[in-house]
């Protein structure tokens, strides 16, 4: 998939990176913890999040991300926005909220490939532990769960589902949270 | 070839740049990408952590023909428990730390989990040295 089909897909807006919307999204993954954006995605991936603040792009940066998707209508400062525009990171906005948008990237035939569940058995960082205790964490206001989880939690409930009705609402769905 | 950049305990503006530079200058002498990613991941971890919870610090790294090592060296409170702030999703992150996206609980375990080398030591009303080293593919296996 295309930058420019995630772009169609969510109607989002560009903020910076047009000269990337040919360019190939292998995955994607929703997060808005950056220490599990660090931790599970891979790089060449695309990330969807609700969290505005310069170290997204700063952690993109490090992560040789494809781009940023800020959800829920969220709205990066000009800073924020000149910063991924130095690091060559596209920016892009959706009045869709994360778990919406992730399903409609996913049903539409993007994956996430996070790193996750782990397997490594470093230090005793077992999955479930690590899971679990990620979770109890972050239960704050931005620790939405455990970030880089949803695009496969999201498409395993998507893509179990029969019924194309309870799915194909695009376009009536952006007022319904 | 050895970089060295002054970290200030609380300034979230200028958090990630020292690791932002060395990720540049890496790619910069040639280091694959997938290295240079690593080693970029452990020192913006390690660099945050200074941000977060010293007062000032220094990042250090030096890159040989066969590894790099990144040494994260703070002025801070110390860790008193450190197999305690080495598990998963323990943090004494504050609350306006977690609002920015922090305080998962993974910046130890992160840098441990990218590092062929990792090792900590810590005083309590001191400081923390963190040091790791990242292992360079052989010519041969050089993408």
């Amino acid at each position: 998939m295309r930058l420019r089909d995630v772009m169609r897909i969510l109607d989002a807006t560009i903020l910076t990176g047009e000269d990337k919307l040919d360019q190939e999204i292998e995955a994607a993954c929703g997060c808005d913890l950056i220490s599990d954006l660090l931790a599970f995605t891979r790089a060449r991936m695309l990330v969807l999040t609700g969290l505005v603040t310069p170290q997204i792009i700063r952690a993109a940066e490090m992560m040789d991300l494809l781009g940023i998707v800020f959800v829920r209508g969220k709205k990066p400062t000009p800073e924020i926005v000149a910063m991924a525009a130095e690091a060559g990171i596209p920016v892009l906005c959706t009045s869709y909220p994360l778990y919406e948008s992730a399903g409609l990237l996913f049903e539409a035939g993007l994956r996430g490939k996070c790193a996750w569940p782990r397997t490594e058995t470093d230090g005793g960082a077992a999955t479930t532990s690590a899971s679990a205790s990620a979770g109890t964490s972050t239960t704050t206001g931005t620790g939405t769960g455990i970030g880089t989880g949803v695009v496969t939690d999201t498409g395993t409930v998507i893509g179990a589902d029969t019924d194309d009705k309870t799915r194909g609402a695009r376009g009536g769905s952006r007022d319904a949270p | 070839m050895r970089l060295e950049c002054k970290v200030t305990g609380g300034d979230f503006q200028a958090a990630g740049e020292a690791a932002a530079k060395l990720k540049r200058t890496l790619r910069q002498v040639g280091i694959d990408a997938e290295t240079a990613r690593r080693a970029a991941i452990v020192a913006y971890e390690a660099e945050m952590n200074i941000v977060i919870h010293a007062f000032r610090g220094v990042l250090s790294v030096d890159i040989s023909p066969e590894s790099i090592e990144i040494v994260a060296d703070d002025e801070g409170p110390g860790i008193p428990d450190i197999p305690l702030a080495m598990q998963e999703g323990y943090s004494t992150a504050p609350e306006h730390i977690r609002e920015m996206g922090f305080g998962a609980g993974l910046g130890l375990p992160n840098m441990k989990r990218y590092s062929d080398e990792f090792h900590i030591d810590s005083t309590v009303g001191r400081g923390t040295n963190v040091r790791m080293v990242i292992n360079l593919p052989s010519k041969g296996s050089l993408t």
